[in-house]
């Protein structure tokens, strides 16, 4: 998972080339990870070369997100919804990092084609953009 | 990559967490708590100089407030940061752990 500080790394470099504030860069990087443990650990990625392309873009509203790998097919719809009420006994993380990524994205959007799973997303900069 | 330095303050075994809870670190940052856990009948995990969590961080925190419960031993967090008390607000925790109250940090 080594390929997680590169991430980061890149996901730094970018904020600063485009004079992106410090909680920009932190939603970057918690959705990047998430989505990246995701095709490691359950997606089948883990060992796999060249099995995940991230693409980030600055625009007007917001950052968007291009998030592709070559894992097993995966709606993020599928994964499971957190409870987050449940006491400490009954709580299950299975779902948290998808729940996450929703919680911070907007037009989450998924398709399928050609062996890729593909994922766009904005991370909006601006915070008038309504829920 | 976390960072862990330890003190006794107030009663509190207090483990001061720095840097990133990510995927990577989180193995590690489970065994400070558990090691901590096992040791000592209440522990603080003070987060004032954590600059990032993720989800597995989360977790991790999740298994040691459950490795807590399990032998009995008060488990804490405090000291967020105003990020870092995001992820924990998006990630429900106010329902799972005790993260106000009088606290060594």
């Amino acid at each position: 998972m080594s390929e997680l500080v590169t991430l980061t790394a890149e996901v730094g470099r970018f904020c600063r080339e485009h004079a992106l504030a410090e909680d920009v860069e932190f939603d970057l990087d918690l959705v990047l990870e998430e989505l990246f443990t995701n095709a490691v650990r359950h997606g089948g990625c883990d060992g796999v070369s060249g099995a995940v392309r991230v693409a980030l873009r600055a625009r007007p509203g917001g950052v968007f997100i291009e998030f592709a790998d070559r894992g097993e097919p995966f709606h993020p719809d599928q994964a499971p919804a957190p409870d987050l009420n449940a006491p400490l006994e009954e709580r299950r993380v299975g779902g948290l990092g998808i729940h996450l990524v929703r919680q911070i994205v907007r037009n989450l959007h998924y398709e399928r084609a050609a062996g890729w799973n593909r994922l766009t997303m904005l991370r909006p900069t601006n915070t008038e953009v309504p829920k | 990559m976390i960072q862990t330095e330890e003190e006794t303050r107030d009663g509190w075994r207090v483990v001061n967490v720095s840097g990133r809870a990510d995927a990577e670190a989180a193995d590690a940052l489970e065994s400070v708590l558990r090691a901590a856990i096992e040791a000592n009948d209440k522990v603080a995990a003070s987060f004032a100089s954590l600059d990032y969590i993720s989800s597995a961080g989360i977790r991790a925190l999740l298994q040691a407030a459950r490795a807590a419960q399990t032998r009995g031993s008060e488990f804490a967090v405090c000291g967020l940061s105003e990020p870092v008390r995001r992820v924990f607000d998006m990630s429900g925790l106010q329902h799972v752990l005790n993260i106000h109250g009088v606290l060594p940090c």
